[in-house]
């Protein structure tokens, strides 16, 4: 299979440069194709805890983008509650078969850190979000320190 | 455990009447490790291989590999022939050969058949072909009967038992390969005991023989380099069946393919910069397909174009080869590039360097390119040679084609027109290849340059078929200079149009080119 090789050697290189915000990387020895991890964002108000994802790689990558879900509930206006991430970068139009899992790690910190309430999955939050920040910050703090996982020590 | 007697050391011979690759001679089967024996590409089945033994051999089993590298045989026959009886008097006579019987003079009988059918994949690697009629004699006991695990077994008779009891001449004759294969066997190792009526003192010295090799064996096999040829003939069979090379040279990085990191089998150099396999492209070109984009850079998105097209990167896929001839055990993942293999042959014709990569896909070809390719079949195969060549070769083809144009402009922009023999763009990469040549050795380039051409241009050129005009006034109307499928032609060999011919019936008698006259029924029609 394509995808093998080329997952080997990712996994290999984010293992080694030891992502900041991708910790306590899990995959499967017999399916190289789903992985686990925590995302561990450094801004509030999500820098109380850490989410757990899942990445699946389809059989066909690099040629298809892989899927991002969050495992753990996140008070997010760019991630809906099934945990489905609105990520350009990954959209099936917009991915390149060059890009790298960890530019797609790197950019859904981003976003994570960053939320973009001009894209989102949940117009709720994203109103929340543009008209009553403070009220916003109060809430996913209180969703994060309910729901999130603890954060890795380093 | 009996001897095996196909060993240079036990003063077995070997010989094959066809012609083998350089560095895979027949004599390797006779070596430990093998490097085993592949016939030149040309060379087609059934090969024959035949082994002279020392002595007469009760032979137990025979062990046959049937891979080198990728080259696999599927059909294989095994033939005896048996020895006078008597026998070497010692060692020394069994080792110095002597005498050795020619076995062009006897007769071999199949003994045994094997051959692994279409359904069966992958076919074995190996066979073991066991004699059920072997006994040990008392007077080898020492030799005992260890059969190899591991292999096909297949079992080895002939209605004659002094064939395979007494044989002087042991044949393997390769039937069938696997597609695209050239005749190849990795190793055969021929198991038995010395024939009833062998001398005893050569038993003796020979169980003498056996027991001090199996223990300087055991001594060796430790140290690496210290190989003592003796100790060869007393290696277990599945020991030498040619286990994976140690990892030692890893696979340099820049073999692997910048997106799936497997080993390339046709670089491509991107505008980028990256080089990736031309599979990957095309894949990457069928994935934009699907979103209704011409095929891009998979690094930077930016469509291809004349400026910014991919090219064959033909140094790499060089030191590509060569890697892989030394690195049989990578080689079998990679795709097979040159050879009979139907499908990558189809990939490797589209790998033209005028070609942009989207000729896989067929979107952004200019459309007079795209009905030229189904006419010119003989053009992709003048492609593959293109992206084989040497520099020379090269710069001799476009040598060759630049001076078709100079000489005749006329062609030249007719063929230009028709679109589908010398498009501009192969034009300019063969111009760019010329001119970074002559950077490097400006010096001697007039003179090395003319008389090049004084050369070529005297030589009929086989490998590229250049548009002569000739060939123009076949397939165009002398008159009009326009293409048609139908053509009526005077004896002169002259074309014309049917429209020419009607227009003007007093004209048309008169050939434009030759002057020459006819009457109307010197026309015969012609279609192209």
């Amino acid at each position: 299979m394509a995808a093998t090789r080329r997952l080997t050697k990712e996994l290999q290189d984010i293992r080694k440069s030891g992502l900041k915000v991708f910790r306590d990387i899990q995959v499967d020895e017999t399916n190289i194709l789903t992985w686990n991890g925590l995302i561990v964002p450094d801004s509030a108000p999500y820098s109380k805890g850490a989410f757990r994802i899942e990445i699946n790689f389809p059989a066909e990558y690099p040629f298809k983008p892989p899927k991002v879900t969050f495992k753990t509930r996140i008070y997010h206006p760019n991630i809906d509650e099934k945990g489905q991430v609105c990520l350009p970068i990954i959209s099936p139009e917009n991915w390149k078969p060059a890009t790298k899992t960890d530019q797609v790690i790197q950019a859904l910190a981003m976003l994570v850190n960053d939320p973009e309430p001009e894209h989102p999955l949940r117009a709720d939050l994203a109103e929340e979000y543009a008209k009553d920040k403070k009220k916003f910050m109060k809430n996913a703090e209180d969703y994060t320190k309910k729901f999130s996982e603890k954060r890795p020590a380093d | 455990m009996s001897i095996n007697f196909c060993a240079s050391v036990l003063g077995a011979r070997i010989h094959c009447a066809a012609v083998s690759c350089d560095g895979y001679e027949p004599d390797n089967l006779l070596r430990r490790p093998s490097r085993g024996f592949l016939a030149e590409r040309f060379v087609r089945p059934p090969v024959t291989i035949t082994v002279t033994l020392p002595l007469n051999v009760d032979v137990s089993h025979v062990v046959v590999t049937t891979t080198v590298g990728a080259q696999t045989t599927t059909g294989l026959e095994i033939l005896a022939a048996h020895g006078a009886p008597g026998s070497p008097a010692d060692l020394e006579a069994c080792l110095d050969g002597g005498e050795m019987p020619d076995w062009r003079q006897v007769t071999f009988a199949v003994v045994a058949r094997a051959s692994s059918r279409v359904a069966e994949s992958p076919p074995p690697s190996s066979y073991v072909f066991v004699n059920a009629r072997f006994r040990e004699t008392r007077s080898a006991g020492a030799f005992g009967r260890a059969l190899p695990v591991g292999g096909t077994a297949r079992p080895m008779r002939h209605r004659d038992p002094v064939v395979l009891a007494r044989a002087r001449h042991v044949a393997v004759r390769i039937t069938s390969t696997a597609a695209a294969c050239v005749p190849a066997l990795g190793s055969v190792e021929i198991w038995g005991q010395p024939a009833a009526g062998t001398a005893m003192q050569l038993v003796r010295e020979l169980t003498t023989l056996h027991r001090s090799l199996t223990l300087r064996h055991v001594a060796t096999t430790c140290s690496p380099g210290g190989a003592n040829t003796l100790a060869e003939i007393a290696c277990p069979p599945r020991d030498v069946a040619g286990g994976p090379e140690p990892d030692c040279d890893a696979i340099p990085p820049d073999f692997l393919d910048a997106i799936t990191f497997e080993v390339m089998s046709l670089p491509v150099l991107l505008p980028s910069g990256h080089t990736v396999d031309r599979r990957t492209l095309e894949r990457h070109a069928a994935e934009e397909e699907r979103w209704g984009r011409p095929p891009s850079d998979p690094f930077t998105g930016v469509r291809f174009s004349r400026a910014a097209a991919s090219l064959p990167n033909t140094p790499l896929k060089a030191r590509i080869d060569a890697f892989l001839l030394r690195r049989p055990d990578v080689g079998r993942r990679v795709g097979r590039t040159s050879g009979r293999a139907t499908h990558h042959g189809a990939a490797f014709a589209d790998c033209r360097p005028d070609a942009p990569p989207t000729s896989a896909v067929g979107v952004g070809i200019p459309e007079e390119r795209r009905a030229g390719r189904k006419r010119q079949s003989t053009d992709d195969s003048a492609g593959m040679f293109v992206y084989n060549a040497s520099p020379t070769v090269l710069r001799r083809s476009t040598s060759a084609r630049l001076l078709q144009s100079e000489s005749s402009p006329v062609t030249s922009e007719a063929r230009a027109g028709s679109g589908h023999r010398l498009t501009p763009q192969q034009g300019d990469s063969h111009d760019s290849c010329v001119s970074k040549e002559n950077t490097v050795r400006d010096d001697d380039r007039p003179s090395l340059d003319s008389v090049l051409s004084a050369t070529l241009n005297s030589l009929p050129s086989f490998r590229l078929r250049t548009k002569t005009s000739e060939e123009d006034d076949v397939t165009m109307c002398s008159r009009c200079r326009q293409q048609s499928g139908v053509f009526y032609r005077p004896p002169c060999g002259h074309s014309f149009c049917r429209s020419c011919l009607l227009k003007d019936k007093h004209v048309a008698k008169v050939c434009d080119r030759c002057e020459a006259t006819f009457t109307a029924k010197d026309f015969t029609r012609v279609h192209v």
